[in-house]
């Protein structure tokens, strides 16, 4: 081979040679960068989802204030909310010509769902009537609760007495 | 001599040959040569075309959504449970009021004998009911003390 071939030969291997890596270099850039993209791009949707799944929960909170307002007043938030409970039935017994006494209070737990409960001992005194119209009460009053048991207990034709085991919710959060 | 003359041309002319022998037998075609590598070059670059075109369709179509599906979405308020419940509460309230109007009348007749002495025990779900029939069963009492009275009165 002549020199000038040789030399064109080798000229245009090393060309080739530099555009092939230029090549592949580039080529490999736009891989890495479209698995970059694509990276964001999920990241991006899921960014998208929590925010409309915020702005969902917003809506929802916005629009169902009242009504959680209005169901969370029929709750014990607390433990120490039972005094008021207690006030509104201790309240109520006289204007129903009821004796009433409360015998025990304590909290406990539903071990089913959780849910905790102030469970309260009332001994009622007083005539067949007015102590069924007083339990009747119990169970309509505005709150999360329930008449467990009545032990009804006749003293004499006019004197009646009854052991009210009842149960009011406390508010707890499902985690 | 003449022949020793004649081997010398021969080789002579044998090596000059073989010095001139890639311009007289053509053994490189430089048409060729380039068209074979300008062909493969063009092909590299129709490939390179037509990759990139399809790594730039690939992404330009790409649209970020991001929406809830409903199959992922989670249920976090029970419209239809709240509502029953404040319903409840309605009618609760209601019930609660009327017992509040209630006025007790005095009782009517006075018995001063202790009558005999009953339990009865009602569960949650049904104390208004099972009070009710306690109530009963507790008249049936009464009646028959009221007749034991009368008896001994008699």
């Amino acid at each position: 081979m002549m020199r000038v071939t040789h030399r064109n030969l080798l000229i245009a291997l090393i060309t080739l040679l530099i555009l092939g890596g230029a090549f592949a270099f580039m080529i490999y850039k736009i891989s890495a960068q479209g698995v970059v993209l694509e990276e964001y791009i999920k990241i991006l949707e899921e960014q998208n989802t929590q925010e409309a799944s915020l702005l969902r929960l917003q809506k929802i909170a916005e629009d169902t204030k009242n009504d959680r307002t209005q169901l969370q007043g029929h709750f014990l938030k607390q433990e120490s909310e039972s005094l008021t409970f207690l006030n509104l039935v201790e309240g109520l017994a006289p204007q129903m010509n009821v004796t009433l006494e409360t015998t025990d209070l304590n909290k406990i737990e539903n071990k089913t769902d959780k849910s905790e409960w102030i469970e309260v001992h009332f001994d009622l005194t007083g005539s067949k009537e007015d102590i069924v119209r007083f339990v009747r009460t119990l169970e309509v009053l505005p709150y999360v609760s329930r008449v467990n048991s009545v032990l009804l207990t006749v003293r004499s034709l006019e004197l009646w007495q009854a052991e009210v085991v009842m149960q009011v919710r406390i508010m707890s959060y499902e985690s | 001599m003449n022949h020793k003359l004649e081997i010398a041309a021969f080789a002579r002319k044998i090596f000059k040959h073989q010095q001139r022998g890639l311009r007289e037998f053509k053994i490189i075609h430089p048409a060729r040569e380039w068209l074979f590598g300008l062909s493969a070059v063009a092909l590299l670059l129709l490939c390179l075309a037509a990759w990139n075109v399809f790594t730039f369709m690939k992404y330009s179509n790409t649209e970020v959504t991001g929406s809830v599906t409903p199959g992922e979405e989670v249920v976090v308020y029970k419209t239809q449970n709240v509502e029953a419940a404040l319903t409840e509460f309605v009618r609760r309230e209601e019930q609660y009021n009327q017992l509040l109007k209630y006025v007790p009348t005095p009782p009517q007749v006075e018995i001063n004998e202790t009558a005999t002495t009953t339990e009865t025990t009602s569960e949650a779900s049904t104390t208004v009911e099972t009070i009710a029939e306690d109530a009963a069963s507790s008249t049936e009492i009464e009646e028959a003390a009221t007749s034991s009275t009368a008896d001994q009165t008699e």
